[in-house]
């Protein structure tokens, strides 16, 4: 199989998190970013890394920063991010 | 992948059914090439109509694979080449390009064993290709050649996940 074949490390990302927020299908974000529905889920299985232009279309599609979805270290928990103390606001 | 692609009626979404489609593709060469030899040598008898029907099968066989691994590496196409192929995914063009490199480690070995056999085989009392096969061997050669990195993609790539497909 191909497990990040280009790079040798590892990238995370958060496309699950934000294809769910946007209630998309892999397909709907497949077709948005004009590349098969499998990729969409070797992507979030973190079975391929992308490119670099592939990963400035999905920033372009999500309108985030690249660094907002790609990490070379695991990402924490969007609910930990949003509320460090555990759930105290 | 290889959405609605199929081989004489057989789906090719699985590895599996892949992997038949390939070896039968390879196997139908093999019998087509033993059906010609059944059509020559028994002109007018039963065995050449058993021969024309074997030829027929394989030879329908034979197109019908070679079709679904052209329409197979379509799929896998190079990125913003919109003529001859139909992908922008960059995955899937890095399988395409593994399996070139695959295909020609495996050709270099066949050509490699093939040359070493034929050069041992005479010496050793061995099957020699006689002049009579020689066009058969070198049309197999050139097939396989042609086909290998699309039989590679077909029987490498896994089976899609049931929760991700369409």
């Amino acid at each position: 199989m191909q497990k990040n074949e280009a790079s040798g490390g590892q990238i995370y990302n958060r496309l699950p998190v934000l294809r769910a927020e946007r209630s998309m299908s892999r397909q709907d974000l497949a077709k948005a970013l004009d590349v098969s529905y499998q990729t969409i889920g070797y992507l979030e299985r973190g079975d391929f890394n992308p490119s670099l232009d592939l990963a400035f279309r999905i920033s372009e599609f999500f309108q985030l920063p690249v660094e907002a979805i790609f990490s070379r270290k695991p990402f924490r928990p969007m609910s930990n991010a949003l509320y460090p103390t555990g759930g105290e606001s | 992948m290889m959405t609605g692609q199929t081989f004489l009626r057989l789906p090719l979404d699985t590895r599996s059914n892949r992997r038949i489609a390939v070896a039968a593709t390879y196997a139908s060469y093999v019998i087509l090439c033993i059906s010609a030899g059944l059509v020559q040598r028994g002109a007018g008898s039963a065995k050449n109509l058993i021969g024309l029907a074997l030829l027929a099968i394989a030879g329908m066989a034979l197109f019908a694979g070679w079709l679904s691994m052209v329409n197979l590496m379509r799929e896998y196409g190079f990125p913003g080449d919109s003529r001859l192929f139909t992908s922008r995914d960059e995955r899937q063009t890095g399988v395409r390009h593994r399996a070139f490199v695959r295909a020609y480690g495996i050709l270099f070995a066949v050509i490699c064993a093939g040359a070493v056999y034929g050069a041992l085989a005479p010496g050793k009392g061995l099957w020699a290709i006689s002049p009579e096969y020689r066009n058969q061997v070198l049309f197999g050669a050139i097939f396989f050649a042609a086909t290998l990195p699309s039989a590679v993609v077909a029987w490498t790539e896994p089976d899609p996940i049931p929760h991700e497909q369409p």
